[in-house]
C-alpha cells in the first residue's frame, strides 16, 4: 500500500503542468520554388512561487519566514504571466536566433507561444517560437 | 411544479459555459479576401491537468496545407478558455481564421503597388520572397 501512496506521491510530484498564456500565428507563405524547413527555439528561465514557498514554511512550523515570505510576495504584484523570474532578459536574444536558423531571412508560418510548466514552488517559464525557413530547391 | 423547476436549474448549471479570452492577434488584412482559411485548436482538461500544450504545434502546418503555393494573411488568432463547469472541466481552444491569397495576386499586387505593372507582362511569383 504504501509503496502504491509513494508511487503516486512521486507521479504527481514530477509531473508538470503546462499552462498556455499567449498563442500568436504570423502569415504562412507556401511557394512550390521552395522547400520549408520546420525550426523551433525554445528559451525559458526558472519562476520561484512565493505562494508554494510560503504554504510549505508554514506547514513545517517556520511562521516567521513564511511571513517574511508573503511581505516578499507584496513586491510582486501586478499583472503577470507565469511565476515571477530573477532574470529580466532571458527572452532578449530571440531575434538574434531567428536569424542563425534561418539567415536567409525567408521565415514564415511563425508561431510564438508563451506557456509554463509548473512544479511545486518552481515553475519554468517558457517562450517558444516555431517556424519554417524557406529554402530554394534545389540547394 | 418543483420537478420542471429543478431540471430548469440543472441545465442552466450544466449548460451555461463561460468563456474568457486570453489573447488576440491579428496580421495585415490582404485585398483579396476570397478564399478564407481557419484552423481550430482545442483540449478538453479535467481538474487542471494538463501536462503538455502539444495540441498547437500544428497550427501553421495545418494552415499551410490548406493554401498551397499562397500566402495565409489577415490572420486573427484567438486564444480562449471555455469553462463547462466551476473549472472543473474545461476547454482551451486557439482559433485561427485567416484568407488564402495565391501567389499569383501577390506578385501582382507586388508590381501595382511598385507602379510597375504592364497589360502584357506576367506576373512573377519570386518577387514576394526575394
Amino acid at each position: 500500500m504504501k509503496k502504491i501512496v509513494f508511487i503516486l506521491l512521486l507521479f504527481l510530484m514530477t509531473n508538470s503542468c503546462a499552462q498556455l498564456y499567449h498563442v500568436q500565428l504570423g502569415e504562412v507563405i507556401s511557394h512550390p520554388q521552395f522547400n520549408s524547413q520546420p525550426f523551433d527555439i525554445k528559451v525559458s528561465e526558472v519562476g520561484v512561487s512565493l505562494e508554494d514557498t510560503s504554504r510549505i514554511l508554514e506547514a513545517t512550523n517556520n511562521k516567521d519566514a513564511a511571513q517574511a515570505t508573503e511581505i516578499i510576495g507584496l513586491f510582486q504584484l501586478g499583472p503577470r504571466t507565469g511565476n515571477p523570474v530573477y532574470t529580466k532578459n532571458y527572452a532578449k536574444n530571440l531575434q538574434k536566433m531567428l536569424y542563425e536558423r534561418c539567415p536567409s531571412g525567408r521565415i514564415t508560418g511563425l508561431m510564438s507561444v508563451r506557456e509554463s510548466r509548473k512544479y511545486p514552488v518552481i515553475s519554468g517559464e517558457i517562450v517558444k517560437i516555431t517556424g519554417y525557413c524557406l529554402v530554394p530547391k534545389g540547394i | 411544479m418543483k420537478h420542471p423547476l429543478y431540471i430548469l436549474l440543472a441545465a442552466l448549471f450544466f449548460f451555461s459555459g463561460c468563456v474568457s479570452l486570453n489573447s488576440l492577434s491579428l496580421t495585415s488584412i490582404p485585398k483579396n479576401r476570397e478564399k478564407q482559411v481557419r484552423i481550430e485548436k482545442e483540449k478538453f482538461i479535467f481538474l487542471g491537468f494538463n501536462f503538455d500544450n502539444d495540441f498547437i504545434n500544428t497550427a501553421s502546418e495545418d494552415l499551410r496545407r490548406q493554401c498551397p503555393n499562397g500566402k495565409v494573411t489577415g490572420l486573427l488568432t484567438k486564444d480562449e478558455n471555455i469553462n463547462y463547469f466551476l473549472y472543473i472541466f474545461w476547454k482551451k481552444r486557439i482559433t485561427a481564421t485567416g484568407f488564402c491569397v495565391p501567389m499569383g495576386d501577390l506578385a501582382k499586387g507586388e508590381k501595382n503597388r511598385r507602379g510597375t505593372a504592364s497589360a502584357s507582362e506576367e506576373p512573377s511569383e519570386e518577387s514576394e520572397l526575394q
